[in-house]
C-alpha cells in the first residue's frame, strides 16, 4: 500500500481540474500563480488494549494559492465540499490504493501560518484547511 | 515480594464460552477493562449499650466487569458478545492476562449489557457488562 500522502495526492488529483498544480511540502518555481500545497501535519495510530493498532488518523494542512481570489476559492470549494456533491468532507471509499474510513475537512484555526506568507509572497488569497483522514493501516 | 510497576498495555481477557478452561482470545478491547468490582455486604452487630458499630462481613457479590470493544457486526468480537447476551444457560469463564505475569484472574460471567457508541468522526465502539457469578477471581 502506498504512503497516506501518495493516496492522498492521488485523490487530490482526480478532484482538482487537471492543470492544477499539487505539491506536497514544497512549492516548486515552476508553479504557475495558482497551485495546491499539502503536507502531512501528524499522524497517530490508536493501540487497543491488548497492543495490537486500532485506526489511524493522519492530519493535512492544506493551502490554495491563487492571486484570483475567485479561483482560490472554486478550489477550495472543490475540496470542502460534502461528498455526496464530489468534495472531500464525509468521503469515504478507495482513495488511490487504500480504504478509507472517511475523510473531514475543516477550515484551519484562526492561528494557522499559511506556508505561502513566509515566503513573503504577497497578494496571494490563501483558503487554508485542515482535512482528517481516518483508516485503517493494519 | 517485589512490586512490578505496569501499565494497562498488553492485558488481555480469554474466553470459554462453554465455561470450562479451555480460553481464546478476545481481540480489539479498545482501551478499558475496568473491574471485577467485588463488593462484600456488610452486616452492622452492634448491642445494646455499644458506643462503636460493630460490623461481620457477609456474603462477596463478584460485582461486574465492564469493557469497551470494537464494533463491528462482521467481527468475531462483536458476534460473540452479542451471543453471549442470548446465552441463559451457561455463563462463560473469563481469565484476564498481564503482559510479563503468570497470575490470572479467571471468573465466570454473563454479558449483562452491550451497547455501541457510534459518532460521525470516531472508532464505533461497543461497551459489555460482565455480571460476575461466583468468585470473582
Amino acid at each position: 500500500m502506498a504512503a497516506v500522502d501518495e493516496n492522498f495526492r492521488t485523490k487530490l488529483v482526480a478532484l482538482l481540474p487537471a492543470d492544477t498544480p499539487i505539491e506536497e511540502g514544497k512549492i516548486s518555481q515552476f508553479d504557475g500563480p495558482t497551485r495546491v500545497w499539502f503536507r502531512r501535519a501528524s499522524e497517530k495510530t490508536e493501540l487497543h488494549l491488548d497492543g495490537s493498532p486500532g485506526l489511524t488518523t493522519t492530519e493535512f494542512d492544506l493551502e490554495v494559492h491563487s492571486i484570483d481570489i475567485d479561483e482560490s476559492q472554486k478550489l477550495a470549494a472543490l475540496i470542502r465540499v460534502p461528498a455526496t456533491r464530489g468534495g472531500l468532507d464525509g468521503f469515504q471509499g478507495t482513495m488511490g490504493d487504500m480504504d478509507v474510513a472517511g475523510v473531514f475537512v475543516a477550515d484551519q484555526d484562526d492561528n494557522y501560518q499559511p506556508q505561502v506568507s513566509l515566503n513573503t509572497d504577497e497578494g496571494y488569497f490563501v483558503p487554508a484547511l485542515k482535512i482528517t483522514v481516518i483508516f485503517d493501516g493494519g | 515480594m517485589s512490586l512490578k510497576k505496569r501499565i494497562g498495555l498488553g492485558v488481555v481477557l480469554e474466553i470459554d464460552e462453554a465455561g470450562g478452561s479451555n480460553y481464546t482470545t478476545v481481540a480489539s478491547i479498545v482501551d478499558t477493562l475496568d473491574g471485577p468490582m467485588a463488593k462484600a455486604d456488610i452486616v452492622h452487630v452492634p448491642l445494646l449499650g455499644d458506643s462503636f458499630v460493630e460490623k461481620v462481613k457477609g456474603m462477596i457479590d463478584g460485582g461486574d466487569c465492564t469493557l469497551v470493544c470494537a464494533w463491528d457486526l462482521d467481527s468475531d468480537t462483536t458476534a460473540l458478545f452479542k451471543r453471549q447476551l442470548r446465552e441463559i444457560t451457561t455463563p462463560a469463564s473469563y481469565r484476564i492476562s498481564y503482559p510479563g505475569g503468570t497470575a490470572k484472574e479467571g471468573f465466570a460471567a454473563w454479558v449483562s449489557a452491550l451497547g455501541a457508541t457510534r459518532k460521525i468522526n470516531a472508532y464505533m465502539t461497543g461497551a459489555v457488562t460482565l455480571a460476575i457469578t461466583g468468585d470473582p477471581g
